[in-house]
Parts: structure tokens; sequence; C-alpha cells
């Protein structure tokens, strides 16, 4: 999988590196029982504080993605399907709105790039 | 130690030792053996045809000297081809040179030590338990010994130049840093490994029962290749704007980005699956064939391949970190 962060960004790069998991899990890049790289490696492959990473990592934690254990690191334990089909059932009713509105396609797509912004 | 060294020890000196030994051992012997020994037959059921002792211990040594000698020879026309080649070429003849000569050297012995002492070829006993399985042992323990003697290909590999052009990219933002991670289990291995073990108990059992108690540990011997292959069913792949690192198992290959001259991304063929480490040099395969694989050039036209479950993104992002380090 791969793991980004900018750190010119304004998002904190702890939600950047959480941010990653959770897309790789949506993709299915990640499945369950694979492991995340070491904290130190991370955080020095990406520049960053491990404490960042190790933030990222409880986050993920806390959401039940990741289990934490001792001598083995961060192991998935969730694919996060859920996830996926709640953001597929909310772009489908962004689409049916726009359609009742009258807004096409490339407006809908230019709000959410502004979204991301 | 030096690379000369490593392969003077490997090479010579360790076959050298083992045919010395064998040597020695066997003249030491020359009183106590008979002047033939079983053929066909011999261990306690009737001896069918026999072997003139004398001759069998001067050409089996002299069958092993040749070897030896043409692994010397084998080693020195490596030089001929291509640079990336030469160094895989002189570890396997290095390899098969020690495992051959010890597996003949140890055969040897474990044939005339069970021969001591017999007046006549019916006296022969069956081979000894420790030495038919210490016999694999030893010529595990040296194979080993002269793959390490090998070592690595010197690296030195040259600072690559600007990475081409027409390479396929991946986007970055100026300050983005980036790691791709990537860990797999090799399922045919894992099968591998456990129908190894399972043959290895087979083996036990049945030569336990058969042969007597004292032959079960040579399964046993078969049931620990079982472990090896098991520890290299496993890989990591980590790249990050430094290097590429690579492990299988317990072997692990790094190469810094800056001598990466591009990436490409291929399926990896049956072919590149069994010959990548000859023609290629640096050369070795992470997944079996056929697969998605990321071919890292160098600037001195070897190559790594290397399994990827997303080849065509990895492969694009090592272009954009290398094409990076080139503007800063």
């Amino acid at each position: 999988m791969l793991f980004r962060v900018d750190s010119s960004s304004s998002t904190p790069l702890g939600d950047q590196i959480a941010a990653c998991v959770r897309n790789a899990l949506i993709s299915a890049t990640l499945s369950p029982g694979e492991r995340l790289p070491p904290a130190r490696e991370l955080a020095s492959s990406l520049g960053v504080n491990m404490h960042t990473v190790l933030r990222a990592y409880a986050a993920l934690r806390d959401e039940g993605l990741i289990e934490l254990r001792r001598g083995r690191g961060a192991v998935v334990i969730s694919a996060a399907p859920d996830e996926r089909a709640r953001l597929a059932d909310a772009v489908r009713e962004v689409a049916a709105t726009a359609r009742r509105i009258g807004m096409g396609a490339d407006e809908v797509v230019a709000l959410i790039r502004e979204a991301f912004a | 130690m030096n690379q000369v060294l490593r392969w003077l020890t490997g090479l010579v000196l360790l076959p050298g030792a083992v045919l010395g030994v064998t040597a020695v051992v066997v003249s030491g012997w020359a009183g106590r053996l008979p002047e033939r020994i079983p053929n066909k037959g011999g261990g306690g059921r009737p001896v069918l045809s026999t072997l003139a002792t004398e001759p069998l211990i001067t050409v089996g040594l002299t069958v092993i000297t040749g070897l030896w000698l043409l692994g010397v020879v084998v080693f020195f026309l490596a030089r001929l081809l291509p640079a990336p080649a030469v160094h895989w070429a002189r570890t396997v003849t290095q390899l098969v040179v020690a495992v051959l000569v010890t597996a003949l050297c140890g055969a040897l012995l474990l044939v005339l030590a069970s021969a001591l002492d017999a007046r006549s070829p019916e006296e022969v006993r069956t081979p000894s338990a420790l030495f038919t399985v210490g016999l694999p042992v030893a010529v595990l323990v040296v194979g080993a010994f002269a793959f390490a003697l090998a070592g690595r290909r010197s690296s030195g590999l040259p600072v690559a130049g600007v990475p081409p052009a027409d390479a396929v990219r991946f986007p970055l933002a100026k300050g983005e840093r980036v790691l791709w991670s990537e860990h797999r289990v090799l399922r045919p291995l894992v099968w591998a490994a456990a129908g190894q073990a399972l043959i290895g108990v087979v083996m036990a059992v049945v030569f336990g029962l058969s042969l007597g108690a004292g032959y079960a540990p040579v399964g046993l011997v078969v049931a620990l290749t079982a472990a090896m292959t098991l520890a290299v069913s496993r890989y990591r792949l980590v790249v990050d704007e430094h290097a590429v690192r690579v492990a299988t198992g317990p072997f692990r290959r790094e190469f810094p980005l800056t001598t990466v001259e591009h990436a490409t991304s291929s399926p990896l063929d049956a072919g590149d699956w069994l010959a990548a480490g000859v023609l290629y040099g640096y050369g070795t395969v992470m997944t079996p064939a056929p697969g998605s694989a990321v071919r890292l050039v160098f600037a001195d036209g070897s190559r790594f391949t290397v399994g990827c479950e997303d080849a065509d993104t990895l492969a694009a992002l090592i272009n954009s970190l290398r094409h990076r380090q080139h503007t800063a």
C-alpha cells in the first residue's frame, strides 16, 4: 500500500496517515491479517515524528480497523466494507439531488473538488 | 574478507579440505578393508556381485578431483559471460562443486566405513544410521557455507543518470513524502513446506518401521527442510525516497534509489522467472510466475525484478521519485 503525506497540507500529518490506511482498506489493497509497517520505519520514511504515526495508528485502532499487538506491530483486523458502501450511497444521493435540481455531472465534480481543496 | 579470498576459500580450500580429509581417512583405512566389497547385496543379504576395493577408491577419488578441477575451469571461464552474470555463474559453480565433492566423498566414506575390518564381502555391514543421517546434513552445511562465502555481487552500482523522459510517472506534490509498503505470503511455498513436513514424517515412520529406529532421523532431516521453505515464503517490499528494500525471509537486498535509472512494470513470464538471476545479474524473483512485477533498471544494464501487487503504480512512483531527485 502507498502512504503519502504532504506537510504543506492543512490536514494534520497523523490524519493523512490514517486516511491512507482507510483508503487502502476501501480499495481492498489492504486486507485483514496484513501488517502495517512499523511506526519507526514509517516515521523515518515519511519524515514525521514517530508519535504522529503512533497517534494515527491509535486512531485506527479506536475505529476497530487495526489491532496493535506488542511485538507484532499493527495488524489489520477489519476490511471496512461499510465505509465504501456508505460512500457509494452518499454519492448516489448526491447524483439524484443534482439531477432533481438540474445540475450537470461537471458541476457536481467541481463542487466536490472545491470540498477537497 | 575480500572477494578473492572468499572465492579461494569456497572453491579451492573448502572442497580441497573435504577431498584431502577423505583421502587421508581412506588411506588410513587401507589395511582394514577387504579386497572386494559388495556391489549388489551385502549387509545381511546374499552378495550377488562385488567390486574391487582399491580401484573403487582410486577411481572415486580421481573422479571427485576431476569434478573439482572442472569446477575451477568453469569458474575461470565465467569471466567470458556478460558482467552482470559473472557473479551468479561463479556462485552456482562454487555451490555445485562444494556440494558434489562433499556428497561424493561422504558416499565413498559411507561405503568404505561399513566394510572396515570385514574379511570378505559377506561380512560387510549396512551403513551406520549416524553416517546416513550425517551425510545429508554435512552436504547442506557445506553447501550453505559455500553459498555464504560467495556473498553478494560487490555492489558498486554506479549512480544513475537522468531518468528517461518517457518513463511513466506518478503525480507527486513538491513536498510530498511517500512510502510503498507491501507484505506478501507466497501460499504455494507454504503448501510446499507443509508437503515437505508431511513427507518427512511419513519417511521417518516408514524408515523406522522397515529399516530400524536408527533410520527414522533421515525423514526428520527432510522435515527440517520444510522450515527453510517456510522461511522464504514471506516477503516484504518497501520503497521510499531513499531506497528500494526487498526481503524474502531472511534474505534482504537494498538498492539506493540513486542507483536506479528507471523502473518498468510487466508481467513476470516463466522464462524470466527461471533465468532472471543469470541473465540480468541482479534479478531476483519474489513471486511465482506469471505475475505482476516491477523491473528496476540500473545504470550498468543489470536489472532487479520484484513481484508487486500494483506494479504499474509502483514503477511510476519510483520514476517520479528519481525524477524529483534530479530536478531538486
